[in-house]
């Protein structure tokens, strides 16, 4: 509990991490009932294609705000849209289902700590044992060129 | 003679949470022989000296035992101290937790505020348009006069929306569409033959405070409903409802469709644009990118008082299917939905008879409708090619008199309406253009439609032939810049030639 409690105090923030190409890990809340999860399906996630988990519970994905360098890496390998594509996507879906947009945080693994059935995304050095679950690793851009 | 044969002293973490010590204590006193040095000895108390050594052994011992009290005493301290300690440290643990949640809480609902969208909370948002329009007519067009004449700014449509999640499970959604109507609406023409007079609505009252001349316009709910959703593949609606059919009717805002003028069918809703009722939907997921949605709706169906009351006993019903597969940069999806509708109304008579008022219900219209619908989206990388078909039969049990649309006036020779059919077809060609400029990435669509309209086969005026092509400019997500021209073919309405339509439209979520 202590080291937990630790962790959490100093939780770096997403903008703190080391240089270069990362991972990317999918962090999520240990209410999911999950072990692992597809790039397909977290987009579907992502996107509010599909709501809930198996077994009926709310899935909330967390974003990083706009601005974050990882957001936008992440809109291009997971969404696979640009931030203003995904932008004009909200504001459609806003008209067409009334369906809104994933809430942002400046601190993901946090509100992933804290939100039942959230999702998030976050570099490998921001990772904290014991915080959340991985649930899929994205190599970095890197990574996927050498394979 | 005695020896400590061990002391020991355990410290169990670095907290100090548990300490032990044990003294193992041998006196040889009195004992008759001792092993010393692997050697035994024979004590010997015949002299003096015995007896003093015996002495100062006693209170060596005495010595000893106040020492090892002394010590047990500093242990029980020491323990009570760490079981103490321990508890403080608890304590700080919990305390810590619990400012961290709440503080943890309060972020959470502050970013929600400050950044984007957060589902629990009330949400207000919404779209208008601004129009500027022109009817390219020729002046020999006999019915000239239905078009607006000149270059004309209009404010379209004005939507807001209140959206709300009460529960992981429970929202809402209202959306209220504001209009300067029916301010402007023109009611009915002089003519001469019919008795009718020139009239248009005038809507402006004075303010008793101000003395402010202020025309008045009207709110339109265009729907509003509470869902439920415990499951992706079972979602309940219940309210007034957008009928999920096609693909306009569920787009349906200005800021996301693409051309500035809707279907034909659209607008004289050859299926209910919307209903008031139940629908029950939702999602089956075959693979990650493909999924199959479901609507099943259940409502008064169409009526002059549908969102109020059913003025028969039928309610209508509708069955949404819709298949999806979502590629990487191929989509396609491709749906349908049925519906089936009786259409009543009425008139109240009020009656004297033998001195007992008596109200009687004559129904003057009643009719009933099965239509069906179908429509396809593809889009394969920047292109979109939609299209969409719409066919249904109306059968009259009740026939009122046959009315021209748009001018609604009784056709001259007092026709009733006939069981007629009703079909539509429109497909639109779109290709997105994207590009950056100052920074931003902008979007210029070129587009081409057509439509084919067949209103009511029974009397072949009312079909409507719209060619038209655009160009659309998005420089933000939230902004849509449309033009628009198109040509009007009304080829079997002898009143009306062809005529060009001119649109320029400015799109604006909120």
């Amino acid at each position: 509990m202590l080291s937990v409690l630790g962790m959490l105090i100093v939780l770096p923030s997403s903008t703190a991490h080391a240089e270069g190409p990362q991972d990317i890990l999918i962090i999520a809340n240990n209410s999911i009932p999950l072990k692992s999860i597809s790039v397909g399906e977290l987009r579907n996630i992502f996107l509010k294609k599909r709501t809930k988990w198996n077994g009926g519970l709310n899935a909330v994905p967390i974003h990083h705000p706009r601005s974050a360098k990882l957001r936008q890496e992440f809109n291009r390998i997971v969404l696979k849209m640009s931030l203003q594509e995904e932008k004009k996507y909200w504001e459609n879906q806003k008209i067409k289902k009334g369906i809104t947009p994933p809430p942002a945080f400046g601190k993901p693994l946090r509100a992933v700590f804290g939100l039942k059935g959230s999702v998030g995304y976050i570099y490998r050095s921001d990772y904290l044992e014991g915080v959340s679950k991985i649930i899929l690793v994205i190599p970095s851009d890197k990574q996927l060129e050498k394979k | 003679m005695r020896r400590l044969r061990a002391i020991r002293v355990d410290f169990v973490g670095s907290a100090a949470l548990s300490v032990s010590v044990s003294f193992v204590l041998t006196f040889a006193v009195p004992i008759s022989s001792q092993e010393v040095s692997g050697k035994t000895v024979k004590p010997d108390f015949s002299s003096e000296e015995d007896a003093n050594g015996q002495e100062e052994r006693r209170t060596d011992l005495e010595e000893l035992q106040i020492r090892l009290e002394r010590a047990e005493q500093k242990l029980v301290e020491a323990d009570t101290r760490s079981r103490q300690k321990e508890e403080e440290l608890q304590t700080q643990i919990d305390d810590l937790v619990t400012k961290m949640e709440a503080e943890e809480l309060e972020e959470l609902l502050e970013q929600s505020m400050v950044e984007d969208d957060q589902d629990r909370l009330l949400q207000i948002y919404g779209f208008f348009d601004v129009n500027l329009y022109y009817y390219q007519i020729d002046d020999d067009t006999p019915a000239n006069s239905l078009f607006p004449e000149y270059l004309s700014f209009a404010l379209g449509r004005l939507h807001l929306y209140l959206r709300s999640q009460m529960t992981e499970t429970l929202s809402t959604l209202a959306e209220f569409r504001y209009t300067a109507l029916p301010h402007g609406h023109e009611e009915s023409y002089n003519f001469e033959l019919l008795g009718t007079e020139y009239q248009r609505e005038n809507t402006t009252v004075l303010d008793p405070f101000t003395a402010e001349e202020y025309p008045l316009g009207g709110l339109g709910i265009e729907r509003a409903h509470l869902t439920y959703s415990p499951r992706d593949w079972f979602n309940v609606i219940a309210g007034k409802y957008l009928t999920p059919f096609g693909i306009w009717n569920v787009d349906h805002g200005s800021p996301v469709l693409i051309p500035v003028r809707p279907p034909y069918f659209m607008n004289r809703h050859l299926v209910p644009l919307s209903q008031t009722g139940i629908q029950i939907f939702g999602r089956f997921f075959l693979n990650q990118k493909t999924f199959v949605d479901y609507a099943i709706t259940l409502s008064n169906g169409r009526g002059s008082t549908e969102t109020l009351y059913d003025l028969d006993a039928n309610k209508a019903v509708g069955l949404r299917l819709r298949g999806v597969y979502e590629g990487d940069d191929f989509n396609l999806s491709t749906g349908g939905y049925l519906y089936y509708g009786d259409t009543t109304d009425i008139v109240k008579n009020i009656t004297l008879e033998n001195n007992r008022i008596t109200m009687v219900t004559d129904v003057v219209e009643n009719y009933t409708e099965f239509n069906g619908t179908l429509d396809i989206l593809l889009e394969i990388f920047n292109l979109r090619i939609q299209a969409e078909y719409l066919r249904g039969i109306v059968r009259y049990d009740e026939r009122p008199p046959k009315l021209y649309p748009v001018l609604n006036i009784p056709t001259i020779n007092g026709e009733l309406q006939s069981d007629h059919i009703k079909w539509a077809i429109y497909g639109l060609v779109a290709y997105d253009f994207l590009f950056q400029m100052w920074e931003a990435e902008m979007r210029i669509t070129p587009f081409a439609m057509y439509e084919y309209c067949v209103f009511d086969d029974s009397k072949p005026d009312y079909i409507t032939a719209f060619y038209r092509g655009g160009l659309n400019f998005s420089p933000a997500p939230y902004l849509s810049i449309k033009y628009e021209s198109g040509l009007i073919q009304v080829p079997k309405f002898d009143i009306i030639d062809d005529l060009w339509l001119h649109s320029f439209q400015l799109a604006v979520s909120f």
